[in-house]
Parts: structure tokens; C-alpha cells; sequence
């Protein structure tokens, strides 16, 4: 039977529009890691001096899954109040490290006028570093992080902010995130982001692609929660609103709709194939 | 085998063997033979030689869109808007680098006023340090050092009264309030110049120590507004405004619009391809299902406990195939590393036989 794959997607651009133009959502599904990383965040203790590392290794390609998981793990840190320090393996983030706290900052400071989120308080951009793991483990080896950095991608010292400027070793860094969409660099952090004695507590955030790749870490307890793909975004910031009931993820939860109803679109399209298929051949069977 | 071959051949190798032994010979050992305290200039090394890919990839680009665009083969625009793009991305970017690093010389000068009076306050205070101050001691005397910081002081007020700042921002209230926190912390600092001048410096009294701490304490408030002025300002212009267009309104947008083909494919593909003709097909299917309705809203509709079955796919059989995966994958790689390492795999090694 001829098929134009032209009607598959315009079936496609219709399914995942619907939602987002009529602004129909649902509840998401829970996703039981993304309420183990919620509870690791809520629960990380820090004292001053202490702060939340986080790479951002990825670019716009994937931001549709990885954006969002950003953005709830920030507002989660900043609600907090824990100092960020953000930082990439991954060039193409470069602009993302920019746009991504400052949305989740101005979100935060219209949201309660009363107070202030700002750059150098509550996060600064460390920029895209390369040299992977070998970059990973002088890091981690430095007795004096704050000078280890240098600077800001604004080119500001890094011990002019006062949050950040004594950070005298990996122990402060009390939280390790990760958001990407590659892999091999989340490897990369596993692999080399420890030292003796020191052993982050490590969450991470990946696309539906390599979910599965992230359970074997999951399981083994190197990696202590999990963001998977938007699914794991919009559970989180479900769990954010029951918190902070004026927290609003209106958009996430519009795409992680769409994102269902194209899901369900495709078993019905795998459905569909097989039927088609089965009538074919028990025709041709006939004939 | 030729000098190059056998010159590339050696570093590789003994490139190799430093990272090899580094990672399993004690640190206790390390640190007696010296290179613990050598490996972070020696890792930075390998760091810097890695981020030459950087500009080696430029030259690539250049050379091989170049001659397409010269020589007008065939899709030849498509390489022009590429080298055009590079261009000037690569200008608007190093335009804001320079613009952000002049922007933080010039704040870096107001954040030292208060390092300067805390260092003054700090050395005068700790009579065990052997350089701390003292009539005899090793630095300047403190009138001196004083007298040099309301100088320096006096100094940056004037350039930033020169800059006359309050002749930029956005008119915003946000913007005015900023500019009225300045002004205030300027007149703060200003008369607290006044009485550092006017009081003896030959010991730190009390009042004295008090006036060094409001000295940095306005200071610190001076050049925070400062700071949040100039990077308001910084972020308006031109520069900025392209690199949000480059960036945000055309970089962003091509590169989720071709990641978002992926699912347009991956729907074709299910209709197209994905038979059940066999256990195994059926078995991923039905895996695949449940793994796809666990993580959607509507699954729960279908049976209540679907994210449930999804998460125990995913946690045991999943996790045990992807261990399984990893093994034969990590057994691979080390394979691939060791034939790197004596370097059987490269073309550069293998021309001399």
C-alpha cells in the first residue's frame, strides 16, 4: 500500500500544536527519580562558603528537554539560596549560560519583589572549559578553587564575589549537577569528579535518549537523582509548586502535553503499521 | 619509519605512559618523585594543546569552504553563509569579550579601594605577622599607606565623575534607583575621605580602626552599584544586541528546529518499520510501549501503576543489559586506547611500513 510520509507529519505538527496553541495541559506523570533528585536537593545542608556546582553541557539542539530541566533545577537552588557556580564542557552552551539563570532569576525577583536574585550572589558563570577530564581532575585537585577559576566569563575575578571567593577545595562544592544531552561527557564527571575521602552527591538531567545509559549509575548510587528528559522537568516542577504554590510552569507542562500526545500519536501509528501490514500480507495471502 | 612518524610516534606514547602511571602509582609516591605538585601545570599542558582542535578546526572550515566559494562549486553558498556566519560570530563575540574584560579593568579598580583598606586594617592589626606594620616593620608606615589610599580614592572618584555616568541607563526606576544608591555611597565614601584626612595615622586607635572599616564598607556598597550600573549598560549596546540576534534568535531557533526532525522521522519510522514479526520485536514493543506510557500523563489513564512497571523496565532489565552493554564497550575502548597508545591504529604510523 502507498503512503505518503507527508501526512505522517502533518499529523505530527498537528498533534504536538494542538496542545501548545489551545494551551491544554495535564498533569504530568510521576517520575520516581526525579522525586529522588528533588529530595537530594531539598535535603543538601550547606554552610557558608559551601555552594552547588552545575554543568550545563548542552546546546540549543537539545534545549527543548535540557532547558527545562535547567531551569527547574536552578529555581530549585536559588529558592535555596545556594550559591551556583555554572560551568560547560560543552562550547555550543556558551549563550545558555547566560539566558538560562538569568530567566530563572528574573522569574524568581518578580515573583517576590522583596527580594533579590542577582548574578555574583546567586550564581556566576564559570563559561566553557576545555580539557574534559583532564580539566575535571585539576579541578578537583585544587586546594583553592576560587583561584583555580580565575575568572568569570565577564572576565571578574572570581574571589570579588563574595560568595564564591572561598572555595578552598572540592569539599565545598557540596552539590554536583549535570544537564546534558551528549555522551560521554556525564561519564567524564563520574569518572573524575571524586577524590579520596570526597565523593559528591551528583544529580543529573538527560534527554529520553540516554535514559537508559543513566539508570546503571542510579543504581549503583554514583548518580543520587535523575531528571529524565522533559517527563522528569515537569514532575519536578509539579513538586516545586506543591512547595512553593506561587511557583508556575505553565509552559513545561504545555510541552510535556504535546510531547504526550505525539507519544501516544506514535503507538498509534505503530498500531496502525502493523494493521496495515497484517491486511496486506493476509490479502496477499488470499490472492 | 621517518623522524616525523617516529616524533609523533614518541609523544603519543609517552603521553600515554604519564597519565597510565599517574593514575596507578600511590600519590605518597607521587609526591616524593615530584610530580604531584608538577601534574596541574602538566595537565593544563595537554589542555592547552586540546583546545588548538579549536582554531585548527577554523583553518579547516576556511580552507575547505573557501575553495568551494572560490572555485564556485556546486552548493557553493551554502559554504558562503557558513564563512560569513563564522565571521561573524566570531567578531561579535570577541568584540563583547573585549568590551566585558575593559568593563571589569575598570571595576576591578573601584573593588580594591575596600581590599585596600582591609589589607591596611588587617596588617596594622596582626602584631605577629613579621610584616605587619609597625613603627620599624618591613612596610611602608601606615600614615603612608593611608595617605596613598585616600589618594588612590579621591582618584577613582574623579574618573568616575568623568565617565559622568549618570548621562547613560535606561530611564528605567530600577535603573534611577541604582544611580541614587551610587550617588549616595559616593558621598559616604567622600566624607569619610574628609576625616581620614584630617586624623594622625601613627597608630591604629580604635576610632581610627572604625574609620579604615566604613572606609571599606562604603567602598564595597560604592562599587557594587557601580558595577551593576556599568553591566546594565554594557549589556545594551550594539554588541550585546547582535550577539542576543546571532545567538538566541537564529542559532537556537536552526538548531532545536533540526534536533525536532528527529521526531518527525521517529514517527515516520513507527508507521513505516516497526513490525512485529518476531518474540524479539514483540518483546521491545510491548517494552517500548510501557516505557513510553509510564512517562506521559495518559499512561495512568490506561492502568494506574504504568510509571510504576516503567520504572522497574528501566531500573533492572534495562540496567542489567546496559552493564552488560558497558562491559563489552569498555573492553573495546581499552582495546582501541592500547592500539593508540603504541600507535598501530594512525595512518601517521602505518606509512612506514
Amino acid at each position: 500500500m502507498r503512503f505518503s510520509h507527508r501526512y505522517v507529519y502533518l499529523l505530527m505538527i498537528a498533534v504536538v500544536a494542538i496542545p501548545i496553541v489551545f494551551g491544554f495541559s495535564t498533569k504530568p506523570a510521576r517520575m520516581i527519580s526525579a522525586e529522588r533528585m528533588y529530595s537530594v536537593v531539598e535535603n543538601v545542608s550547606i554552610v557558608e562558603g559551601d555552594i552547588a556546582l552545575v554543568w550545563l553541557d548542552f546546546g540549543p539542539n537539545t534545549i527543548a528537554e535540557n532547558g527545562a530541566q535547567a531551569e527547574v533545577l536552578l529555581e530549585h537552588l536559588f529558592r535555596r539560596r545556594i550559591p551556583v557556580l555554572l560551568l560547560s564542557q560543552y562550547p555550543l552552551s556558551e549563550g545558555l549560560l547566560k539566558t538560562i539563570p538569568r530567566k530563572v532569576a528574573d522569574k524568581l525577583n518578580i515573583e517576590m519583589p522583596e527580594q533579590e536574585w542577582k548574578y555574583g550572589e546567586s550564581w556566576i558563570n564559570g563559561g566553557y572549559k576545555p580539557g574534559s577530564g583532564n580539566y575535571i581532575q585539576s579541578l578537583v585537585a585544587s586546594t583553592d578553587i576560587s583561584t583555580f577559576l580565575g575568572r568569570d566569563v565577564l572576565g571578574m575575578p572570581i574571589e570579588h564575589y563574595p560568595a564564591f571567593a572561598k572555595i578552598t577545595g572540592v569539599e565545598k562544592i557540596k552539590l554536583v549537577g549535570e544537564i546534558t544531552g551528549l555522551t560521554g561527557v556525564f561519564d567524564t564527571i563520574i569518572q573524575f569528579f571524586q577524590k579520596k575521602g570526597y565523593r559528591p552527591t551528583f544529580v543529573h538531567g538527560c534527554t529520553s535518549i540516554t535514559i537508559p545509559e543513566a539508570y546503571i549509575f542510579l543504581d549503583s548510587k554514583q548518580l543520587h537523582g535523575l531528571l529524565e528528559g522533559i517527563a522528569g522537568a515537569a514532575w519536578y516542577g509539579e513538586l516545586l509548586q506543591r512547595s512553593f504554590p506561587q511557583s508556575s510552569h505553565k509552559n513545561l507542562l504545555l510541552t510535556n502535553t504535546a510531547l504526550g500526545a505525539a507519544q501516544i500519536a506514535i503507538i498509534l501509528l505503530i498500531v496502525a503499521g502493523n494493521v496495515v501490514s497484517l491486511y496486506s500480507w493476509s490479502k496477499r495471502r488470499r490472492d | 619509519m621517518d623522524s616525523r612518524t617516529a616524533l609523533i610516534r614518541s609523544f603519543t606514547f609517552l603521553g600515554g605512559i604519564y597519565f597510565f602511571f599517574h593514575f596507578i602509582v600511590p600519590e605518597s609516591a607521587l609526591e616524593v618523585i615530584g610530580i604531584k605538585d608538577a601534574h596541574p601545570g602538566i595537565s593544563n599542558g595537554f589542555i592547552v594543546i586540546g583546545a588548538m582542535a579549536i582554531g585548527l578546526g577554523i583553518i579547516n572550515l576556511v580552507i575547505g569552504h573557501g575553495s568551494h566559494v572560490v572555485f564556485k562549486r556546486r552548493g557553493w553558498t551554502f559554504s558562503a553563509v557558513l564563512l560569513v556566519s563564522l565571521v561573524s560570530t566570531l567578531g561579535v563575540t570577541t568584540a563583547q569579550w573585549i568590551r566585558n574584560r575593559a568593563v571589569s579593568s575598570e571595576l576591578q579598580r573601584i573593588y580594591v579601594i575596600g581590599e585596600f583598606s582591609n589589607r591596611i586594617l588587617s596588617d596594622a592589626s596582626d602584631v605577629k605577622n613579621p610584616k605587619s606594620f609597625s613603627p620599624a616593620g618591613e612596610l611602608p608606615k601606615l600614615e603612608f599607606r593611608v595617605h596613598a589610599l585616600t589618594k588612590y580614592v579621591r582618584e577613582v572618584l574623579g574618573e568616575v565623575e568623568r565617565a559622568s555616568i549618570e548621562g547613560h541607563g535606561d530611564g528605567s526606576q530600577e535603573s534611577l534607583t541604582l544611580r541614587e544608591e551610587l550617588h549616595k555611597n559616593q558621598i559616604l565614601l567622600a566624607a569619610d575621605l574628609d576625616r581620614v584626612e584630617t586624623v594622625s595615622w601613627e597608630n591604629l586607635s580604635d576610632s581610627n580602626k572604625v574609620l579604615l572599616e566604613r572606609v571599606s564598607q562604603h567602598a564595597g556598597g560604592y562599587a557594587t552599584a557601580y558595577s551593576v550600573i556599568r553591566r546594565r549598560d554594557a549589556e545594551q549596546g550594539l554588541i550585546p544586541q547582535m550577539y542576543t540576534v546571532l545567538y538566541s534568535g537564529i542559532f537556537e531557533n536552526l538548531g532545536a528546529a533540526m534536533f525536532a526532525l528527529l521526531g518527525v522521522y521517529i514517527a515516520a519510522a513507527a508507521f513505516r518499520a516497526f513490525r512485529v514479526r518476531s518474540m524479539e520485536s514483540t518483546l521491545m514493543m510491548v517494552a517500548a510501549l510501557v516505557v513510553m506510557l509510564g512517562q506521559i500523563s495518559f499512561g495512568k489513564w490506561i492502568y494506574e501503576d504504568m510509571p510504576a512497571l516503567r520504572q522497574w523496565l528501566l531500573e533492572v532489565p534495562n540496567s542489567a543489559v546496559f552493564r552488560a552493554i558497558r562491559f563489552g564497550a569498555a573492553v573495546a575502548g581499552l582495546m582501541l586506547a592500547i592500539r593508540m597508545w603504541f600507535s598501530i591504529e594512525s595512518k601517521t604510523s602505518s606509512e612506514g611500513r
